[in-house]
């Protein structure tokens, strides 16, 4: 049984599905897939639409689950909750389970804090959504910069920073298995030269650029695949910044 | 050393032994295979391939550091295809921003609408006509419609700096003392604009780029031929 899942579903559903499935049953729908243009979902969507949510949608074309886990609520975002009728239309034979994630289970984040390259903590915590007993506990490292928000469309982004790069935002509540907990998403250390990172067309951008302004931190808007100027842009804060 | 500020429209070449600046177009320089450099920075720096490469906004702020004395000032650099905005505070880097797609092609398209109606921004009459715009090229839409009913050229035209201007100031966060720099620092009709918003408006003119390129502490460099990311 093919099982599709978004974000980050909550624990005891997590624990159901895996009972009846194999690890290779599963696709995180989130991920761009090599081979599935996420402009395949383009026949349904508004061109406004952020590349994660469009990427799930062509994911789904191309994938054909037959079951879909779909957090929508605050632990994920309302796109996902105004996608479900347009999966239930185009693809009706598919079993959707809606639900929140409000798991209160700390976790923890471990990932985050170490001195993994960023983009090597991103793969870690992506990989590690349906891992119920992380093993993987690495040391802390006192940090030099930040990376706050979800985990980019375009990865490439992440090999910007340098190793000792704590990560915040939604991406540290998704190690912590708290995708709902605002609280976590909104904690980042006085001082710390920050990046504000949010998908192009998300409703994060709010967020992100309040605590961009409020924090003294770079903010940053990437539609899709990050542009040369993007680049430069991370690039001079973080040098400007002393965290090389 | 030859310095180099390769900008969309424009290259600044800069001599040290000579003491010398050419100001090129890219057409001019691209008819000229000499394309030799030491230091690089800008849009078209990737046409110096043997020059070593330097962020633009790391030489903005270096460059503004050098020149101005203030603890606490911000300067904003404006081209033709974007605008580089970078914040001191203390003396110490504070904030940095570049506006590449909304707010971009304000150079560009002054220019461009100019020469189409053959226009000397010099000439262009003062209004308090604004256009509410985000960029350079919803800038156009908006001028071409209001032309087609009441609005004359030369208001229009005057309407649209004053839209770009106001934009400008908000980008840079309405600050009320401000260095700008770049081609538009030498436009009078934008500054003029500008001066109404600003209190304290001081143009550097068009070279802050390369006067970063000097500072000997330059660190974040690659080789332009390089294929690998800029750590």
């Amino acid at each position: 049984m093919k099982i599709g899942f978004v974000g980050v579903p909550p624990f005891e559903l997590i624990s159901k599905y895996k009972q009846i499935s194999k690890p290779s049953d599963w696709f995180d729908l989130d991920v761009p897939v090599c081979g599935v243009s996420k402009k395949t979902s383009m026949l349904y969507l508004p061109d406004t639409t952020c590349s994660v949510i469009q990427t799930i949608l062509a994911n789904v074309i191309n994938i054909r689950p037959e079951v879909i886990l779909a957090p929508t609520g605050p632990c994920k975002c309302d796109s996902m909750r105004f996608l479900l009728p347009i999966i239930r239309r185009i693809m009706p034979n598919v079993e959707i389970i809606e639900c929140v994630n409000n798991d209160t289970r700390d976790f923890g984040h471990p990932i985050s804090e170490s001195a993994l390259p960023l983009l090597e903590k991103f793969n870690l915590i992506t990989n590690n959504v349906l891992e119920l007993d992380p093993s993987l506990k690495p040391e802390r490292v006192e940090p030099a910069a930040g990376f706050w928000g979800v985990p980019p469309y375009d990865f490439s982004i992440l090999k910007l920073f340098p190793d000792n790069t704590h990560v915040f935002g939604w991406t540290r509540c998704m190690e912590n298995k708290t995708p709902h907990k605002m609280d976590l998403e909104l904690y980042v250390p006085c001082g710390l030269p920050i990046v504000f990172f949010s998908q192009a067309f998300c409703q994060k951008n709010i967020l992100a650029k309040e605590l961009a302004s409020r924090h003294k931190g770079l903010y940053v808007e990437v539609d899709g695949l990050m542009d040369k100027s993007t680049q430069a842009k991370i690039s001079a804060f973080l040098e400007l910044r002393h965290c090389y | 050393m030859l310095l180099v500020d390769a900008g969309t429209s424009y290259i600044k070449i800069f001599d040290t032994e000579k003491d010398q600046l050419k100001i090129l177009s890219l057409a001019e320089l691209k008819a000229n295979d000499q394309l030799k450099a030491d230091y690089a920075t800008g849009h078209n720096a990737n046409l110096f391939t043997e020059a070593t490469f330097v962020n633009e906004l790391v030489a903005l702020a270096k460059g503004a550091k050098s020149i101005v004395s203030d603890k606490d000032f911000t300067i904003l650099d404006i081209g033709s295809r974007d605008m580089k905005l970078v914040k001191f505070h203390n003396g110490e880097f504070e904030k940095c921003d570049w506006n590449t797609s909304c707010g971009a092609m304000i150079g560009f398209t002054m220019e461009l609408i100019m020469k189409y109606f053959n226009k000397d921004p010099d000439k262009i009459c003062d209004t308090e006509m604004s256009f509410d715009i985000t960029c350079g090229l919803l800038g156009i839409t908006k001028f071409f419609d209001n032309i087609s009913k009441t609005t004359s050229i030369d208001e229009g035209l005057s309407a649209l700096i004053n839209g770009l201007a106001k934009f400008t100031w908000q980008f840079a966060g309405k600050p009320e003392k401000l260095y700008l720099s770049g081609g538009l620092s030498e436009n009078k009709i934008f500054i003029s604009h500008m001066q109404k918003l600003v209190k304290e408006l001081k143009s550097l003119g068009r070279t802050v780029l390369i006067e970063g390129l000097k500072n000997p502490e330059l660190k974040n460099e690659r080789t332009i031929n390089s294929t690998s990311s800029y750590k």
